[in-house]
């Protein structure tokens, strides 16, 4: 017997159920909504204060020539606080105090001047950012460092160019000049602004408030001996499963396109704020279906754990706002004290929201985004297990 | 005796934790085809005897067979069903979506499943209420539609747990027809209850159950006499008069 019409007929009760449920449905789309405004609001002269316009590095000029300088100039007109070290650190991170370090190596200068070096390229600077520096700020900064060389390089060539070559030398010039190399017409390149943070953050949260419903309506259903009903029927465990899992699959999938496009498209409207969306699709994809495997398997966890469904709700709600404050949802990474951001990383919204930025950004590092769903689908395992065990305690008691 | 459609030979079980034995080398058969009532004080063993016999719970000694395999095999899931004492459906659907749930679990066309839950929506007098959500109903239509979510599998085996408990008096009418609708139709049901004069009016062979264990068992027509019925004073008489803790 195919087990295709009762998944379907267990997905349609567990929709119904949810959709007739208006609290749970102002739970998961109304409240993440108004936290996206009121948060984007009431952050704005936070993120402006904390991101790429003061992030602080710490530089070792081994070259100490004019190139270098320059190089420095350029780096310090982005808003970059520069701070000036007598040796690197030995350790690979930076000093507690500086997001990254640089280093200029001996004969930069030299490097840099390309038409006498063919065939070669400028010796390339040593960046080391923090650990905690998050990967939009880290690929912003390298993008400020790699603009900085060209910049003094090209300024290099259109000095040695003048005489021989004066329309180019003019050219290079022109485009070292305020126009500069890319006509940047984003406000959010310089400065990753709260919204570009806040919605996926609380699109994310979110699709975890889903676990509330989840978690009680399990409690519920192993209370009044609905779960122990539907087992003396020929459902199996995985349609069981499956019927449990699909439909809050799609609604968390619902949730995170709603709250999206609400971010994308109205919330830039009311805050005046820039929010950017490059990135792809596919991964915004994958990366949702794992969050949402992780948000299922909670309500499993706690609810085969809970013994009433308020203490289910409870537990729900504690460990999501946990969860979401510890992962930087409610307070940005960057502002956290660096004892608060090693606890970062055991909650699964830290892993699933540093990746959202990084995919809306455009600045996906596939290695770090695939390592970022198998701590995800980690988390969703263990709880799954967490889960499971509850449940054949519960039949064992029961 | 017809063959036994429930052969349960020294059953024993205890649950986690508790210092007595739930059942205690409880023996029981149930003739195809008859409706069996099963009477005994509370704590006495009933509920967790039917939950064995449905293969809901593991971990007891002794055999339980039904339809001749081993309770709880996978196969029986399609040949018996269960309606448990607390009625179990899903709150937030409403009567007809219940009832056309419960049927599509057992691999029936969607066309059947409406005719099926329409049917016994019809028979057991739930069509008024049929797009009421099941939080909404009172005691004795939950009772009905919890009924109807066992009877829509049309089973050989119907195991129901005090059906008709806490209900009007027409409920428990309603309910008693169509348990014995379905043994007329051939199916066995084994249905326990608190109310004696039920047992009398429906049943044909009765158990009587106390301590976990069946204290006599017999056919309902050998305890009738000119006065009516002793199974009551037998009950009384068997399992003690006193009030119990």
């Amino acid at each position: 017997m195919s087990s295709l019409p009762m998944i379907f007929a267990l997905v349609k009760k567990e929709w119904l159920s949810l959709f007739r449920d208006w609290h749970a449905l102002a739970l998961m789309f109304i409240l993440p909504a108004a936290f996206i405004v009121v948060l984007s609001l009431g952050l704005e002269g936070l993120y402006y204060q904390q991101t790429g316009i003061t992030l602080r590095v710490g530089y070792l000029d081994e070259d100490g020539s004019a190139a270098s300088a320059a190089v420095l100039e350029h780096i310090g007109r982005t808003g970059i606080k520069l701070a000036k070290l007598g040796s690197l650190p030995g350790a690979a991170e930076p000093p507690r105090d500086l997001e990254a370090t640089i280093a200029i190596p001996k004969g930069f200068g030299a490097s840099a001047d390309i038409l006498s070096r063919e065939g070669k390229g400028p010796l390339p600077i040593v960046m080391r950012a923090a650990k905690g520096l998050d990967l939009p700020y880290r690929l912003w900064l390298a993008a400020q460092l790699e603009r900085s060389v060209a910049r003094t390089v090209t300024t290099g060539m259109s000095e040695k160019l003048k005489d021989d070559l004066p329309a180019l030398a003019s050219t290079l010039d022109t485009m070292n000049g305020s126009q500069g190399w890319v006509e940047d017409r984003s406000a959010a390149v310089n400065a990753i602004s709260p919204l570009q943070l806040n919605v996926p953050g609380w699109a994310l949260f979110a699709m975890f408030m889903i676990s509330m419903p989840l978690s009680s309506g399990l409690v519920r259903e192993r209370r009044e001996g609905l779960l122990a009903r539907i087992r003396t029927t020929p459902v199996t465990k995985p349609a069981l499963i499956m019927g449990k899992f699909i439909p809050y699959a799609i609604v968390n999938t619902i949730q995170f396109a709603v709250l999206l496009a609400f971010g994308l498209v109205v919330v830039p409207r009311m805050t005046s704020q820039p929010i950017v969306f490059s990135g792809s699709i596919g991964w915004l994809a994958i990366l949702v279906v794992t969050v949402s495997l992780v948000c299922a398997s909670l309500g499993v966890a706690i609810g085969s754990w809970s013994k009433s469904d308020d203490q289910a709700i409870a537990l729900t709600a504690g460990i999501v706002i946990i969860a979401a404050a510890l992962g930087g949802i409610m307070i940005p990474y960057f502002a956290m004290p660096a004892a608060l951001q090693a606890f970062a990383k055991i909650s699964p919204l830290y892993w699933a929201h540093s990746s959202a930025v990084s995919i809306m950004m455009g600045t996906t590092n596939p290695a770090e985004i695939a390592g970022a769903l198998a701590r995800l689908l980690a988390f969703a395992a263990v709880l799954l297990l967490v889960g499971g065990a509850g449940i054949q305690r519960a039949a064992r008691q029961d | 005796m017809s063959e036994p459609v429930v052969e349960i030979k020294d059953l024993r079980f205890r649950y986690p934790g508790a210092n007595r034995d739930a059942l205690n080398g409880l023996s029981l058969s149930i003739a195809k085809g008859t409706m069996h009532g099963l009477i005994g004080p509370n704590g006495a063993g009933k509920t967790t005897l039917l939950t064995i016999i449905t293969g809901a719970r593991r971990g007891f000694t002794g055999r339980s067979t039904v339809l001749g395999l081993p309770s709880g095999d996978a196969s029986l899931h399609r040949r018996v069903s269960y309606a448990p004492q607390t009625p179990s459906v899903a709150p937030m659907l409403t009567v007809r979506e219940n009832l056309r749930l419960f049927a599509s679990f057992y691999g029936l066309r969607a066309s059947e499943c409406k005719a099926r839950a329409a049917n016994w929506e019809s028979k057991l007098g739930l069509t008024k209420a049929s797009r009421q959500q099941a939080r909404e109903l009172s005691g004795g239509t939950l009772k009905r539609l919890s009924l109807g979510a066992a009877l829509v599998a049309e089973p050989e085996l119907i195991i129901a747990d005090e059906a008709t408990a806490g209900v009007d008096p027409q409920s428990r009418e309603t309910i008693g027809d169509i348990l014995r609708e379905m043994r007329d139709r051939g199916c066995t049901v084994l249905y326990s209850t608190h109310y004696i004069a039920e047992v009398d009016k429906v049943c044909d062979e009765v158990t009587m159950i106390d301590a976990g264990a069946v204290v006599e068992s017999g056919a309902v027509a050998d305890y009738r006499c000119e006065s009516g019925s002793r199974i009551e004073d037998r009950f009384l008489e068997l399992t003690g008069r006193e009030l119990r803790e």
